[in-house]
């Protein structure tokens, strides 16, 4: 096997090492701007003309929403009224308490990222069950309340998250079979912004030059 | 709307025509080119990127990116992060 330039120049016997050394770079480099190993992150130019990055995605959703869109179509604007609070309930009932059940299947369940001596079934035995007894309930119960389509009514910021996490749930066998999920999903599924930013889902767990193709 | 209050301001005496003419100017030369101009200068946020991974949290903000569209976000860069090649996880 010859052994690229690089390679030779920095003494490492293959490619596969030579990708190693560079992931560890991207690693450090990245970790500088998410220190959580994490993705979302965003980075912007305020209207200081400060650079700064922030991570966590409902914090961002938040952020860019109030930044861009105060008081306009996706949120109800800032103040102590009965649409703003709801609109704060449920962001942060999607960010917080459905993402962590997700995030307990991601770890425990068949294919997650622990390693398998380490994962414990009964883990997701009892996320699914909340989450069938008592988060799909109150998704419904919400899209009842508000006359739909979506989680408010009408589309608001809100969907991006939760509507995120109940189209991940369905990879763990949950939120099926419930008609009002499924006519939740399908709205959020019609949306151009939608299918625009799931274009790329076929490129999970692709290499970056297969994703790249 | 416009052109009713234009009808009304024009059939009036030469003075409230002229008024209605240089009226009308303002407010086309306003809304068609101020207003964008000042949005975009007063923009508060500029070089947008987001750091993603396909159908991760990430989808959260680009969903919304998307439904802000161009004309309230500008030009954003999407950077992919290699997530299961190490790039996000390692060390772990």
């Amino acid at each position: 096997m010859v052994r690229p330039p690089l390679c030779w120049l920095l003494a490492l016997p293959h490619t596969q090492q030579l990708r190693s050394w560079c992931l560890s770079i991207c690693t450090a480099r990245f970790l500088e701007i998410n220190p959580n190993h994490a993705v979302p992150a965003l980075g912007f130019t305020d209207a200081d003309g400060e650079s700064a990055v922030m991570f966590e995605s409902c914090a961002i959703v938040e952020f860019l929403v109030d930044a861009i869109d105060a008081g306009d179509s996706l949120a109800p604007p800032p103040g102590p009224t009965k649409a703003r609070a709801e609109y704060k309930k449920w962001m942060w009932f999607g960010g917080s308490w459905m993402d962590q059940l997700l995030w307990q299947i991601r770890q425990h369940g068949p294919g997650g990222i622990l390693p398998p001596e380490e994962q414990d079934p009964r883990v997701v035995t009892r996320t699914e069950e909340k989450w069938r007894a008592e988060v799909e309930p109150q998704l419904c119960a919400q899209l009842s309340s508000s006359g739909g389509p979506f989680l408010l009514g009408d589309f608001s910021a809100v969907d991006c998250v939760v509507g995120h996490c109940v189209r991940w749930s369905r990879a763990y066998g949950l939120s099926t079979g419930v008609p009002q999920l499924e006519d939740y999903l399908a709205a959020c599924q019609e949306r151009e912004a939608f299918k625009s930013t799931y274009a790329d889902a076929h490129t999970f767990g692709q290499s970056p030059e297969a994703a790249k193709q | 709307m416009y052109r009713r209050y234009y009808r009304y301001w024009s059939s009036g005496t030469s003075m409230c025509s002229r008024t209605a003419h240089i009226l009308s100017r303002f407010l086309v030369f306003f809304f068609s080119i101020l207003v964008p101009l000042l949005g975009y200068l007063m923009a508060a946020l500029s070089d947008l990127a987001l750091y993603h991974y396909p159908i991760t949290r990430s989808a959260r903000v680009l969903w919304l990116l998307h439904e802000l569209g161009p004309d309230k976000t500008g030009p954003f860069e999407v950077k992919r992060v290699e997530l299961l090649q190490g790039e996000g996880r390692a060390p772990w």
